[in-house]
This record gives C-alpha cells, sequence and structure tokens, in this order.
C-alpha cells in the first residue's frame, strides 16, 4: 500500500500548500518502504493461503487490505442511518519505521460506486502522522453521476480510492502511498 | 501528538474559544480550544478560497487502545450555522490522542456576524453500538469582535 520517493527539497520550502500538486505524483512514483511490508492498492493482501479473491467486505465495517501487514490505511464503518464513519490511520509498525519528524501531509479517497466516480473525500491541511483523519459521510441515498441522477443504494459495490502523501520537513522526503476499501453497501 | 493548534501553519486568522464541552467522549471532556482561518487549496467542498478549523483536546487524553478500537465513537458531532443562512460541511476532521481539529467548509461569508457551533454526542456510543447523537452544547461566536458571546445547554 505504501510507497516512497525521495526528493530533495529545502525543508522550509515545504509549503503545505504545494501538497495538492506532489499528491499526484505519488500515482506514479512509488518504492517500498524498507521494513514497511507495504503492498500497492493494485495487489491482492498477501496470505498464508493462495485464495482466488479477497471475501467481499459489507460496509458496515471494511477495511483497506493492502496496507501494511494487512492492517491498511481506511475504514469505512456504518453508525447508522445510512451514515458511515470512514478514517485513514496508520498503524503503529508503520509509523515506526518512519523519522518522527514524518507529518501527514495531505491526501485523498476517490469513491467509486459499481465502478463510476461519485465523489471524493479531501483530508485538508497536513497534521501529525499519528492523528486520523476522518470523515463522516451520508452514503445511503448520495446523489452522484451526470446529472445527480443516481443514488447509492444498498447491494452497490464501492470502492474507496486513497491517495496520500506523508512528507518528512526535516530529511526533505516524500513519501506518497495508496490504499483501497471496496466493499458491498 | 502534539497540540493540535501547534500542528496547524498556514492560518491567517484565529478566534480562542477555550470551551470545555464537557465528557462528550466517554469519560474524556472535550475542551474546545480555537477557531483558525485557513486558505482552501482543494476547493472542492464549496468553491470558496478559505474554511475554518476548529481545535480541541481531549481531558484526559485517549490511551492507544482507545484510539484505535471502535474509531468513530472518538468521533463527536458538529453541527455549524451564521446567521444569514449559510450550509456549512463540517463532517471532516483530525483526530489523536490528545485532541484534534474539525474543518468547516466554507470559511464565514463576510456578511455573516455570528457563528454558531452546536456540539453532540458520537454517533456510535462508548459501548461501540450506535445511537442518534444529542446536542449537548451551543457556542455562538461574534465573528466580528472575534469573540464568544455565548454557550448555552
Amino acid at each position: 500500500m505504501m510507497g516512497c520517493s525521495s526528493c530533495s527539497m529545502k525543508p522550509r520550502a515545504l509549503v503545505w500548500r504545494l501538497s495538492a500538486g506532489l499528491l499526484a505524483m505519488s500515482a506514479t512514483v512509488l518504492i517500498a518502504i524498507p521494513g514497511a511490508n507495504a503492498a500497492t492498492a493494485d495487489r491482492p493482501p498477501v496470505t498464508t493461503v493462495r485464495s482466488a479473491a479477497p471475501p467481499v467486505q459489507s460496509c458496515n465495517d471494511a477495511y483497506d487490505q493492502t496496507g501494511v501487514r494487512g492492517a491498511g490505511i481506511g475504514q469505512i464503518r456504518a453508525v447508522g442511518n445510512g451514515v458511515y464513519s470512514f478514517d485513514i490511520k496508520f498503524n503503529q509498525d508503520f509509523i515506526a519505521v518512519h523519522p518522527p519528524t514524518t507529518i501527514f501531509a495531505a491526501g485523498e479517497a476517490r469513491l467509486y460506486v459499481n465502478g463510476r466516480y461519485a465523489f471524493t473525500i479531501p483530508t485538508g491541511h497536513p497534521r501529525p502522522i499519528g492523528d486520523s483523519f476522518h470523515s463522516t459521510i451520508q452514503l445511503q441515498g448520495h446523489k452522484y453521476g451526470r446529472g445527480n441522477k443516481k443514488s447509492i443504494q444498498r447491494g452497490d459495490s464501492l470502492s474507496f480510492r486513497i491517495s496520500l502523501l506523508l512528507m518528512d520537513p526535516a530529511s526533505g522526503t516524500l513519501y506518497p502511498g495508496r490504499g483501497t476499501i471496496s466493499c458491498r453497501l | 501528538m502534539s497540540d493540535p493548534a501547534e500542528t496547524l501553519i498556514g492560518s491567517t486568522r484565529s478566534i480562542p474559544i477555550d470551551f470545555d464541552a464537557g465528557p462528550i467522549v466517554g469519560p474524556h471532556r472535550v475542551i474546545l480550544r480555537a477557531l483558525r482561518w485557513f486558505p482552501d487549496v482543494w476547493g472542492v467542498h464549496s468553491g470558496s478560497q478559505e474554511y475554518l478549523d476548529l481545535s480541541y483536546s481531549f481531558q484526559p487524553p485517549l490511551t492507544e487502545k482507545e484510539h484505535s478500537t471502535d474509531f468513530p465513537r472518538n468521533v463527536w458531532t458538529l453541527t455549524v450555522s451564521d446567521d444569514i443562512g449559510t450550509d456549512y460541511d463540517s463532517s471532516t476532521g483530525g483526530l489523536g490522542i490528545s485532541g484534534g481539529d474539525r474543518e468547516i467548509h466554507p470559511a464565514p461569508p463576510t456578511g455573516a456576524e455570528t457563528l454558531t457551533l452546536s456540539i453532540g454526542t458520537p454517533l456510535l456510543g462508548w459501548d461501540g453500538h450506535p445511537r442518534p447523537s444529542q446536542v449537548v452544547r451551543q457556542l455562538i461566536v461574534d465573528l466580528k469582535s472575534g469573540t464568544v458571546v455565548s454557550a448555552r445547554r
């Protein structure tokens, strides 16, 4: 799920406004982080038993199975009345392999419904790497598509495609990453 | 996590809040710290050029286990309104063991004079079961003077 690229920058020049542009790089520049047991979003989760496909998760409690040691970076959970909690957070093993000055600079989750783009959840400003980003979203009934003619319904197949950018201002190192939560509503 | 207020760089304006909303996340009190204005580089929420950020802390801080278990029970609800009927999106934020922040999109338009922050219980109870949120506190912020003018249950 997670990858990194080293880019030379002056630490003071790491203005967070550039994060949006840098995030776009994450889709093309990915190098595995040593010791992080990372996997990219388009690979199946690593398991000890070979299986044809991972089981379909319910969106009531689903997580990104492509993450560090299977823990993932994203999670979706039902909180009642068609409302869901979405969050992105990093586990302690993952945080431990990064410099303590690393921050969660920027990210976004693009939601696809039955393969069609619906909307994007941006993560806003930079946060400490130990913090979680969260969003409360009304999924069932949410309008999407051209002219907002479609609405998300029970039984729909959802895919949250997460792109993010970690940054170590002290060394000027960028760590782009990706993950995906796939689930059925 | 460090003080959320210290982690936010690039704010263009701030209003101190310093208000204790009570123990609404299990045994943890939520202390509202400050409202800050930030440039909205994404602009996907509303096309606005700025948004607000409401920082807060937990007293006492969450444990690592509390932070990672049943995460939504740590997310208290926030509803925002103003005196001219602006629609606000306050559905996103950040959360660490000692506190966090809530984003409010967009920033209030120049014609707004007061901002009302309605603080509610999480949508997931401390026992891990979903339950409707209940508003426990309301704050009215005078945007012109930059002060909290009213706080009520």
